[in-house]
């Protein structure tokens, strides 16, 4: 590996609330703002930039590059929901590497209220609009409640077991200030919570919430390295049972040159615990009540600040979150973490999963 | 009363909704209009963003000739008739 290649080398992250409190281009400002200071960069040695976000409309990337007074001659808009912050660290190490840009700053969030959400997932393909928003599903909810019947069916699961991730992710919120639900939640509270489409509750489906998310990545032997990357989009056509994600697992490994079980933390992208659970399975964590109690026992850190779950889903910021939370945990006592984006559901399940392995580069 | 499923005309593989070609690289396309599935998962969706619904509704994963498709249930039956409404199926 480069002892000079990319890396990242800022964080940022607005506090998360469950009303859109500011427009979505000033909560990216705000998260912009933190990550170059965090990286101790002023905006003119930005020379990239990246944003995803459904509720920058009718500004793009080049507006919002304007409006954030930076000059850039590398530029990019990522349209994947969960799966865009890694898509777009995906393209910025490449830049970066072949010295299109020598300092990359990619954003993500959104401001959503219940109205905004709710057009945003009436209208979110054509199939959606044309065959589930008239029946109506409401968003993907009732999707994911029969993928994790179907999840239920081939593991022999119960909603305590997931349960018992939801209420690990609640406990490890304690500790991020950013996140909406931080007081823990009791194995009864979990159970007791409304169903919103059988078997998922409330505490099984991620808080609407607003908020951004930022990296900075550039050259450097400092920061966090990229060691592996591996992506899958549309890899079934929608036509399998939405628990494999069909990700090359052993491809990312070897490019690592490690294993899950090297992994100090796991920062799983978390819609859905059936959809933690299903791709750590696909990445070589185990069956998942192997994982579950690998996570209860404390063997296994995994969505270490709360995840979505807890922090809530920012739109776009969802598929950055845990990369910012990999890079906190990385900065302080882990040596490795494994982040992943999963997401935009074409028709019945997401059709996009990616994932990373990080390390902290030798100071 | 049934619902239409596109088949490739090179490789027979049907789809629910239309593709706009097929990954065998098919690009003619035929309708296979199904009457009937079977139910394989339901779910009893009781709220959408921002509100409880008052009639919570029934979604259902439905098996078509092999095709996977999301509709209204509004049958306690595993063998249902499909019929689309205004672009949502519906499996009575």
């Amino acid at each position: 590996m480069p002892r000079n290649g990319p890396t990242i080398v800022g964080i940022g992250e607005t506090v998360y609330t469950r009303q859109p409190e500011r427009p979505t281009p000033e909560l990216l400002a705000e998260a912009a703002g933190l990550a170059l200071e965090d990286a101790r960069l002023r905006p003119q040695d930005v020379d990239g930039l990246g944003v995803s976000s459904f509720s920058l409309a009718p500004d793009h990337a080049i507006d919002l590059a304007w409006r954030l007074g930076l000059r850039v001659r590398w530029l990019m808009e990522d349209t994947n929901g969960g799966a865009s912050g890694l898509n777009m660290l995906q393209h910025a190490r490449r830049a970066v590497e072949a010295a299109d840009a020598h300092a990359v700053l990619l954003l993500a969030g959104d401001a959503l209220g219940a109205k905004d959400f709710r057009r945003l997932t009436d209208m979110y393909n054509a199939a959606t609009r044309d065959h589930l928003t008239p029946i109506p599903t409401g968003g993907p909810n009732a999707l994911f409640a029969m993928l994790t019947q179907r999840h239920m069916a081939a593991h022999g699961l119960t909603r305590e077991d997931y349960g018992r991730l939801v209420i690990a992710q609640r406990a490890a919120a304690a500790g991020n200030p950013n996140a909406l639900y931080r007081e823990p939640l009791s194995p009864e509270e979990y159970l007791d919570a409304p169903l919103v489409a059988d078997p998922l509750g409330r505490p099984d489906c991620v808080p609407i919430a607003s908020g951004a998310d930022a990296v900075v990545v550039a050259r450097g032997h400092v920061g966090v390295r990229i060691r592996a990357f591996r992506a899958a989009y549309n890899h079934d056509g929608q036509e399998g049972d939405g628990l494999r994600t069909g990700i090359d697992a052993g491809g990312l490994w070897h490019d690592a040159g490690l294993r899950p079980a090297d992994m100090d933390v796991v920062e799983v992208y978390d819609d859905y615990p059936a959809i933690v659970l299903v791709q750590l399975a696909e990445l070589g964590f185990g069956d998942p009540r192997e994982v579950l109690d690998r996570i209860a026992s404390g063997a296994l850190r995994v969505n270490t600040g709360g995840g979505q779950l807890s922090a809530g889903q920012a739109g776009a910021a969802g598929g950055m979150l845990g990369l910012v939370e990999a890079v906190r945990r990385l900065r302080d006592d882990a040596r490795t973490a494994l982040v992943t984006g999963y997401g935009m559901v074409a028709y019945r399940y997401g059709a996009c999963v990616n994932a990373v392995v990080l390390e902290a580069a030798k100071q | 009363m049934s619902i239409p499923l596109q088949v490739c005309a090179e490789c027979g593989h049907r789809a629910f909704p239309d593709r706009l070609l097929c990954a065998c690289g098919g690009r003619t396309f035929s309708t296979d209009e199904a009457e009937r599935g079977v139910v394989e998962e339901v779910t009893t969706l009781r709220r959408v963003p921002g509100r409880m619904l008052e009639d919570p509704i029934r979604v259902a994963t439905v098996e078509v000739e092999g095709v996977r498709v999301i509709a209204r249930l509004e049958s306690d039956a595993r063998d249902v008739a499909l019929s689309l409404d205004r672009g949502a199926p519906v499996a009575r």
